[in-house]
This record gives structure tokens, C-alpha cells and sequence, in this order.
């Protein structure tokens, strides 16, 4: 450990541990920390399309997690509707999927950063003309910045400085933790798995999920991530996921939404067009979705 | 009130009262730190990033465009001048940036949580 700051173990662990899954709080480390929530609405034109230009007030391109909600409900697989499903932002074209098994409904959404913005777009979607969106701004750089004005800490509470970085300076990335930029806090975690079978032909397309309810009584800030044990092998993706198959007429798309009660992960594997539909494999595949949800409502300010 | 560790409050909240989102901190409770993080240059598609860790962690990455607007991983060409992509083993994450642009920045995080099969 490093020999300044401060640090807190777990429950039961000694302060000497070094294991970071047994250290709780050390200032060596750094916090993603909000800065600020942005909600909006974006209208889309008759192609679909539409965007939104979101104030960050920071300096410097920040990270940034968004999400998007169709005002219209969304269905599932079996054609029920999902009601207030929020999904992350990113992805290819189907990782973004509204329509369940109806190829026609669907859409793309994507988001960007700059030194003054959040932008937020939705290209192509078929399904509705206005969507609800929020995104997540953290404080912390992700750029080369040194310069000066960002918004000061009070003089009250906490504040570590980053190694080297003297406490008193008023930028607030230079700080690992503080008492005004709260980091997200884990409400639940865990992995779930959905056992995929094997297609000796693939007709048209297969749709599997699978919910756990988390009980929040929002929809929660969420980040999942995805491992496919055909696909990817030993590693870990970021959801949505996209992925080829095993021949490269097929598609896999790997993705999750949450809703005020559930959260809901879907593999999609499709024939990468029509003229491909029951001509094509697929081997049986365990997905996993590793997934946290945070106390941060993103349908709620 | 908790009997040990370290207990933050909003501004105007009682950090002895005070539950949830009116807690900025609160060591009962579970928060994702960085493991590790780093901005880089990016000098080819593919960057090697060793955690140090024992065990499959978890992570993020944002990157930018010749415009210097950043998209968080993971994303591809179809939509955007920019794919990025993250993947995390038990020893290293691997950046991808597939964009043309030499020098592109990178910005990634290590969470210290281990991801599990439970």
C-alpha cells in the first residue's frame, strides 16, 4: 500500500491486505465520480433520424455512459410489450433492436463527448418518432487537460488529492475522492447465463433471454458485460455485443435493458440476410452476462 | 449508524440520519474503485494493457475521433468514425481502436471487482 491517505478494508480483513477485492476504500485509487445527470428527449424526422445536444458545463471531454428509453413500449421475444425498457447507448445497428422477432423494427443510438457536450443520435430507427435519454457525466478527464476553472470543492467534507497532486488545488479531477462528487454506488451485482443450442439450420432468426429481477422501483444506471464461450473464448466484452459467427453468414448480438423492476438479457443470432435464412449453423454456446446496477435512477433526476 | 469505517454526507444532509443517494460515501456499501487506468496514444490498432490482477476484472474505454469526440467501447465502424473495443482476460485488456488516425487518445479503466460465473 501506498503510505499516505487513507484506506478501509472490508469487513474481517486486515489492514495489511493488498488483494484489491478485500480493500474497500484506499485513496491510491480512483473513483468514476458524477459530475452531472442530463435528461432529454430526442424527435426523430421521417427517416428516422434525430439528435440531441446535451450542456456537460466541464472543460475537457469526460467519460460518459448514456442510455435511451422508447417512449413506445418495447416488446420482447414473444411479442409482449416491455414497459419503460432503458438500454445503453453504443453498439451496431440490431444491438439495438426494438422489434423482438420483426426484422423491420430497429435502430441505432449512438453518443459522443466533446469539451462542451453530450451528444446523443438515433439513426434509421422504425419504430418511434420520440425517445427519452440520459446520460451519465463523471468528472473525471479523459483527455490530456491541465487547464484551470473547473468547478472548485467547497471547503467542507473530504477530499484526497490525487499522488503528487497538492490537496489544496481547486480542479476537482485532480482528486481521487471528495465529499461533493459521489462515486455510483453497487445496489447488485451478479451473472447470469443463458445456454444456447445448437442449429444444424438457422431459419430466420433465435431469440433467448433471460431476466433477474432486481426490485429497485427504477431503472437503474447498469453496466453488463458478456462472455460467449463459442465466440469470444476466455474473454470478457462490453455489452451490447455483436459478434460473427462461427461461418460468417451469421450474427450474434448480446445485449441488456433494464426496466423500474427487472433487467433483461437477450442473444440474438441471425442469418446475416434473408438469403441465408435456413441454410445456416450454429454450434451450442453458454453466454454469460456479468452485470452491476447502481443507485443512479436514469428515469428520475 | 455504522459502527466502523467512513460515512460521507451530502451538503446539508445529516451524516448520522442520512441513507442512499443522500450518502456521497459510505464504506457498508459496495462502490466499483479503479484498479487501474491510464490515457495512452494510440500507436496501432491493438494495445496490450497486463492489470496485474489474478483474476478476470472488469473495465471501460472511451477513445476519440480525428474531431476529438469520444465514444465509449464498445462500438463499431458502421456507426461511427471510430470502433472501439475492450476485451479483459485474467492477465491483460486489450484497446481497439480501429480508426485510421495515428495518435488517437485512449482512456481506459480496470475496475477491481473480479467478474464470476455464480
Amino acid at each position: 500500500m501506498d503510505n499516505y491517505g487513507l484506506k478501509i478494508l472490508k469487513r474481517n480483513k486486515p489492514i495489511t491486505a493488498i488483494d484489491p477485492r478485500d480493500i474497500q476504500f484506499t485513496s491510491s485509487k480512483n473513483f468514476l465520480r458524477f459530475h452531472k445527470k442530463l435528461r432529454g428527449s430526442i424527435a426523430t424526422d421521417g427517416s428516422g433520424n434525430g439528435s440531441l445536444l446535451l450542456n456537460h458545463g466541464l472543460k475537457y471531454p469526460p467519460p460518459f455512459f448514456s442510455f435511451i428509453k422508447a417512449t413506445a413500449e418495447k416488446p420482447d421475444d414473444a411479442g409482449t410489450t416491455v414497459a419503460n425498457a432503458w438500454f445503453s447507448s453504443e453498439g451496431e445497428e440490431h444491438a439495438w433492436y426494438f422489434g423482438g422477432k420483426d426484422f423491420s423494427n430497429e435502430g441505432s443510438f449512438n453518443s459522443k463527448t466533446t469539451s462542451e457536450v453530450l451528444q446523443l443520435v438515433v439513426a434509421g430507427n422504425t419504430i418511434n418518432s420520440s425517445f427519452e435519454t440520459t446520460g451519465l457525466i463523471f468528472i473525471n478527464p479523459i483527455q490530456y487537460f491541465s487547464g484551470k476553472g473547473v468547478t472548485p470543492i467547497s471547503d467542507y467534507g473530504l477530499k484526497v488529492s490525487r499522488s503528487e497532486k497538492d490537496v489544496f488545488l481547486e480542479n476537482i479531477y485532480n482528486t481521487v475522492f471528495n465529499s461533493v462528487n459521489k462515486p455510483p454506488r453497487l445496489v447488485k451485482t451478479g451473472t447470469k447465463k443463458i445456454a444456447l443450442s445448437a442449429y444444424s439450420t438457422l431459419d430466420g432468426e433465435d431469440v433467448q433471454t433471460v431476466d433477474v429481477e432486481h426490485g429497485l422501483g427504477y431503472a437503474p444506471f447498469f453496466i453488463v458485460y458478456v462472455r460467449g464461450t463459442d465466440i469470444d473464448g476466455n474473454i470478457w466484452r462490453i455489452e451490447p455485443r455483436i459478434s460473427l459467427g462461427p461461418v460468417d453468414d451469421i450474427v450474434g448480438s448480446y445485449e441488456a435493458f433494464v426496466t423500474n423492476n427487472i433487467i433483461r438479457f437477450s442473444c440474438w443470432r441471425w442469418a446475416k440476410d434473408e438469403g441465408f435464412f435456413g441454410q445456416v449453423t450454429w454450434d451450442a454456446e453458454d453466454v454469460y452476462f456479468r452485470y452491476y446496477l447502481f443507485d443512479e435512477p436514469l428515469n428520475a433526476d | 449508524m455504522i459502527s466502523y469505517g467512513l460515512k460521507i454526507s451530502k451538503k446539508g444532509k445529516d451524516a448520522r440520519t442520512a441513507t442512499g443517494r443522500d450518502l456521497i460515501y459510505n464504506s457498508e456499501e459496495n462502490y466499483l474503485f479503479i484498479q487501474k487506468e491510464g490515457l495512452i496514444l494510440r500507436s496501432a490498432v491493438t494495445t496490450a494493457i497486463p492489470h496485474g490482477l489474478t483474476y478476470f476484472p472488469t473495465g471501460m474505454l472511451w477513445g476519440d475521433n480525428t474531431s476529438q469526440e469520444y465514444f465509449k467501447a464498445n462500438i463499431g465502424d458502421a456507426n461511427a468514425p471510430v470502433g472501439l473495443d475492450m476485451t479483459i482476460d485474467n492477465y491483460e485488456a486489450n484497446l481497439t481502436h480501429s480508426g485510421s488516425a495515428e495518435g488517437n487518445q485512449l482512456y481506459y479503466i480496470i475496475f477491481n471487482d473480479p467478474v464470476s460465473y455464480g
